[in-house]
């Protein structure tokens, strides 16, 4: 089963830091699969809303989704999955 | 403070003189980093021993220092660099640069070398020097409270040294504000060679806008893209630097063991979620700075600013240190002595190496705890003695670079320029390294951060594997960083704005004429001038524009960017030519026409 850990702003909006999900074989599926496990609350801060839009950087494998395909990037049983919101520093 | 002036001081005659700015500097170098880097070329002689009577000593503000342009309060320090041996030019924040804004001064410059140690008072437009001698030897913040006492005003500002550049430690800083930085290249150890301790600066006057409407109308605009920019609207307030430490791990390119390794098991531990469940008590906001980037700890009676995300990672993770107790006990260390933390952190790390390979004997050590990787004692230990230069400190005090060499060991100083690299492995992030290779000022992550655009997706997501199309963004990053360095303005902001929004802050707040168009040019020209500098200097573009031997050779050993070496050879010759330099880094003789540059 996949496993998907959180950081930042979106670990206190879950509440936990990992979890293992199922029924996700590309990113996006999976990001449905989170949100369908964690509710309105992962749905209303974390996904975009009309009124907000919390950008995420999602690395799959340590790999930034972009250059893997994006939301379509296709998802293995033992894969790993990185949300974080959107940080910066120097 | 409608018209700002120059002090200059000169150490060995006990003068201080105030004069006019050239007003044709500022148009050509506009303040800050620029107009400090022009008048270092123009009046130091080539060659000067750094830490020599003969160097100069540069405080400069931008034109926006001290006004109500957000974020409006850094100071740059530029010198010749006893570290590198080229320019020096170390920021700052904190509210230090607005006091002296305040006063009425844009730059301060210090000559010769006092016989006794001193510390300037500057009061609106009196400055006189003191006796320091009952200070010398004391930390920065006994120094602080000391001073504050003495000029009889708790609301002046006081910037100083530790220990650490007392000794001359060729990686020691310059502490404003008790927690603020001008941290890299050595600039601390310039001040203890003149015998200059402290300067300190009360203020009165307020800031005068060249054209306030426009100011006005700007400084809406922008202030509402800092609001809803995710990173400097709610990333950088709500966490701070720190954060950054596990996308970095993840990503497989967060050096580990003194760049031996680029992913850290135990890197959570340290982490800037960790920092927020455990030590932090508040976060803190710099002069005019409406972002609040900065992290209030507290560890046992101590209190304390940091660490950030670069000092985590130098303090901890390099040294192969987790746990957050000894990395904020060193990084109170480092503050407190006057010690760069990335500096000391790579030299620290090279020694775990030099040590744990046997060439740093254990007699060596005297009652001191073995340099190993991962021992929080040993950080904790040999960063004071560090500070202080007692015993092995006195060596590590040096930098990696001379530390390492004196063992016959220099690979495993990790340095460009003979300065540290921060916190980013170029092996998994080709563009950072690019940067990192041909920075004036030795390895530096804040002359061109391409991590924005290459980890962080601002303003666009380019892969950090591939070498296509960096040596562009460097150069464009590494031009507007030199202006916006100069202007006054923090770094941080340009998450959110762009080269049009400071051209017109530039422009109402300080009547200066430019647009997007010239303020990158001004960049490149404060660019081309440093190099200029460097090459006088000795610079040699096949030695100096390089990167560490291990990065270059050594594939990072596992993780997402396991087999990944830097290949700064497919870049830095397309960067050369984009910036009109000739095969060998020299500007050529139109570029330099182009830039008004005799």
């Amino acid at each position: 089963m996949p496993r998907v850990s959180f950081f930042g702003i979106v670990r206190e909006i879950v509440g936990e830091k990992e979890t293992l999900i199922s029924g996700g074989d590309t990113v996006g599926s999976l990001l449905e699969a989170i949100s369908a496990k964690y509710g309105m609350r992962f749905n209303e801060k974390v996904m975009e809303t009309p009124e907000r839009k919390l950008d995420l950087i999602l690395l799959l494998n340590g790999r930034h989704i972009e250059h893997i395909g994006g939301l379509s990037a296709p998802v293995k049983e033992e894969d790993h999955l990185a949300v974080f919101p959107l940080v910066g520093g120097g | 403070m409608e018209r700002l002036n120059m002090l200059r001081v000169n150490l060995t005659e006990g003068t201080v003189k105030q004069e006019p700015l050239n007003e044709e500097w500022v148009k050509q170098y506009i303040g800050g980093r620029g107009y400090g880097t022009k008048l270092l070329y123009e009046e130091l002689e080539p060659g000067t021993d750094p830490l020599s009577e003969g160097n100069k000593l540069i405080f400069a503000n931008g034109p926006l220092t001290g006004s109500n342009v957000p974020t409006g309060g850094r100071y740059m320090v530029v010198t010749k660099s006893p570290l590198t041996g080229f320019i020096a030019s170390s920021n700052s924040g904190g509210y230090w640069g607005a006091e002296l804004a305040r006063a009425g001064y844009m730059v301060l410059v210090f000559e010769g070398k006092a016989k006794k140690p001193v510390y300037l008072w500057i009061k609106d437009d009196k400055a006189e020097l003191r006796d320091a001698s009952s200070l010398w030897g004391k930390d920065t913040h006994l120094t602080t409270d000391a001073l504050l006492e003495e000029v009889g005003d708790p609301k002046a500002r006081v910037a100083c040294i530790g220990p650490a550049g007392e000794k001359l430690s060729k990686i020691a800083s310059i502490i404003n504000d008790k927690h603020r930085a001008a941290g890299r290249s050595g600039v601390g150890a310039v001040m203890g060679s003149k015998n200059l301790k402290a300067i300190v600066v009360r203020g009165s006057g307020t800031f005068k806008a060249a054209n306030p409407e426009g100011l006005k109308e700007t400084l809406r605009g922008a202030m509402q893209k800092i609001k809803e920019n995710g990173v400097t609207g709610e990333g950088l307030p709500t966490y701070g630097t720190a954060v950054l430490v596990n996308i970095l791990n993840q990503l497989g390119s967060y050096p580990f063991k003194n760049f031996q390794e680029a992913q850290n098991e135990g890197a959570e531990n340290h982490s800037g979620e960790k920092l927020a469940e455990t030590y932090l008590t508040g976060r803190t906001n710099c002069f005019a700075c409406p972002i609040g980037c900065g992290r209030e700890t507290a560890l046992d009676d101590k209190k304390g600013e940091g660490p950030e995300y670069e000092t985590l990672w130098a303090l901890g993770s390099n040294c192969g240190v987790n746990d957050l107790e000894p990395i904020i006990r060193a990084n109170y260390l480092c503050n407190e002595l006057g010690l760069d933390t990335i500096s000391a952190g790579g030299t620290i790390s090279a020694a775990m190496e030099l040590y744990e390979k046997g060439y740093i004997k254990e007699e060596e050590l005297g009652v001191g705890p073995e340099l190993r990787f991962g021992s929080g004692d040993a950080l904790v230990y040999w960063t004071e003695k560090m500070g202080k230069l007692e015993g092995l400190g006195e060596k590590l005090a040096e930098g990696s670079y001379r530390l390492s060499e004196s063992y016959g060991h220099p690979e495993f100083s990790i340095t460009v320029k003979k300065q540290e690299l921060p916190a980013y492995d170029p092996r998994g992030i080709q563009g950072i390294g690019l940067t990192y290779a041909v920075s004036n000022r030795g390895a530096c992550h804040v002359r061109g951060y391409l991590i924005s655009p290459e980890v962080l997706g601002i303003p666009e997501k380019l892969d950090p594997w591939e070498t296509e199309g960096k040596a562009q963004w460097g150069k464009t990053f590494h031009d507007l960083t030199a202006a916006i360095d100069s202007s006054g303005v923090c770094l941080f902001t340009s998450f959110a704005l762009g080269a049009d929004d400071y051209a017109d802050m530039i422009r109402n707040g300080a009547g200066i004429d430019l647009n997007a168009e010239s303020l990158l040019e001004a960049g490149d020209r404060i660019w081309t001038l440093e190099r200029l500098f460097n090459l006088r200097e000795g610079l040699d573009a096949a030695r100096d524009d390089t990167l560490p031997v291990r990065l270059l050779k050594e594939p990072i050993p596992k993780g997402p960017a396991e087999g990944k070496l830097s290949r700064i050879d497919k870049m830095i010759p397309e960067y050369y030519k984009l910036r009109g330099w000739d095969e060998k880094g020299v500007p050529t003789p139109a570029k330099l026409a182009e830039l008004g540059i005799k």
